[in-house]
């Protein structure tokens, strides 16, 4: 297996691992009326670690030029911030970084919306150095093709 | 030629932008440990403060009117300075009565305490004897230039 097919699988088991059977131990060995709770949610989280499993093996066994590797890519940093804000936002990502919960007589606000935006500039950094990545790629073959046709 | 110095150019801000992406990806896992570490340091002091003492002082005004002081000692053992601020305020079937708040800036290591005062009028006494009033208690903290934090609302009633 090449060094990028293992990277893949590599990054595929860490996805599997954080978002699937972490949080399905945590739902485990939960006192059972607070997993009947966020269980639906768990379950949602496990099907985005599932789908970015296998974007990442797709992105990784693609060829580094094949327009495919560069989509799925792309799909991986959006679905990454989605999951982010889905998980920060307690199930709802239009929460947008800032966190409610109330108990009782208790209410508990976190804001973090900062911490988002600079996560949002991040993401749209990784997808231009993607695109980037991607042309050089195009453009190394355009090249290799030059020099042997002349 | 040209081709050449493209692929160059693009390979060039092709790592300019790795490695902004990875600075910013260490600075983003740093300050929000900064953070969340700073914010649950100044909560717990305060929540401690607040359940320990016993920390409501009442005195009759020499204008009448009854005197609420309160004081919640404040102590930032994190590492980035903050801005705490609480409110209490006093309210009889939800209309508000007395409101009283403070705010103290703490740089790391400090501590402080937030004294709030509230006044309620000697005609409301009356009500207040009669009714059962709620007390509500704000506390807010705010770190990294006040654009992170977190704030607390409880509610009480006798």
């Amino acid at each position: 297996m090449s060094r990028e097919k293992a990277k893949g699988v590599g990054n595929a088991l860490v996805a599997i691992v954080a978002l699937v059977v972490v949080p399905q131990l945590f739902l485990k060995y939960m006192p059972s009326f607070m997993a009947h709770l966020i269980e639906k949610f768990i379950v949602e989280i496990s099907i985005f670690g599932i789908v970015i499993a296998v974007l990442y093996i797709i992105k990784h066994f693609s060829d580094i030029k094949s327009p495919l590797r560069l989509l799925s890519s792309i799909a991986l940093n959006l679905l990454w911030l989605y999951v982010f804000l889905f998980i920060t936002g307690s199930g709802n990502p239009a929460n947008f970084g800032v966190i409610n919960l109330k108990a009782d007589a208790v209410e508990l606000s976190i804001y973090f919306r900062i911490f988002i935006q600079i996560l949002i500039f991040i993401i749209l950094l990784q997808i231009l150095k993607d695109l980037l990545e991607f042309m050089n790629a195009r453009k190394d073959v355009g090249k290799a093709t030059d020099e042997t046709g002349s | 030629m040209k081709c050449n110095e493209g692929v160059s150019g693009m390979r060039f801000a092709i790592s300019i932008l790795r490695a902004l992406i990875a600075v910013l990806k260490i600075g983003l896992v740093i300050s929000i440990f900064l953070t969340g570490y700073t914010v649950f340091s100044i909560l717990g002091s305060s929540l401690s403060s607040l359940t320990k003492e016993s920390s409501f002082d009442t005195y009759i005004n020499p204008d009448g009117s009854l005197g609420v002081s309160s004081s919640i000692e404040v102590n930032n053992g994190g590492y980035l300075a903050s801005t705490v601020s609480a409110k209490i305020r006093i309210l009889i079937d939800g209309e508000k009565l007395a409101e009283g708040e403070d705010a103290l800036y703490l740089k790391s290591g400090d501590s402080g305490k937030l004294e709030i005062d509230l006044s309620i009028p000697g005609e409301d006494l009356s009500r207040l004897m009669k009714s059962r009033p709620e007390t509500e208690i704000y506390l807010d903290i705010r770190t990294l230039n006040n654009l992170t934090g977190i704030s607390i609302k409880t509610e009480v009633s006798e």
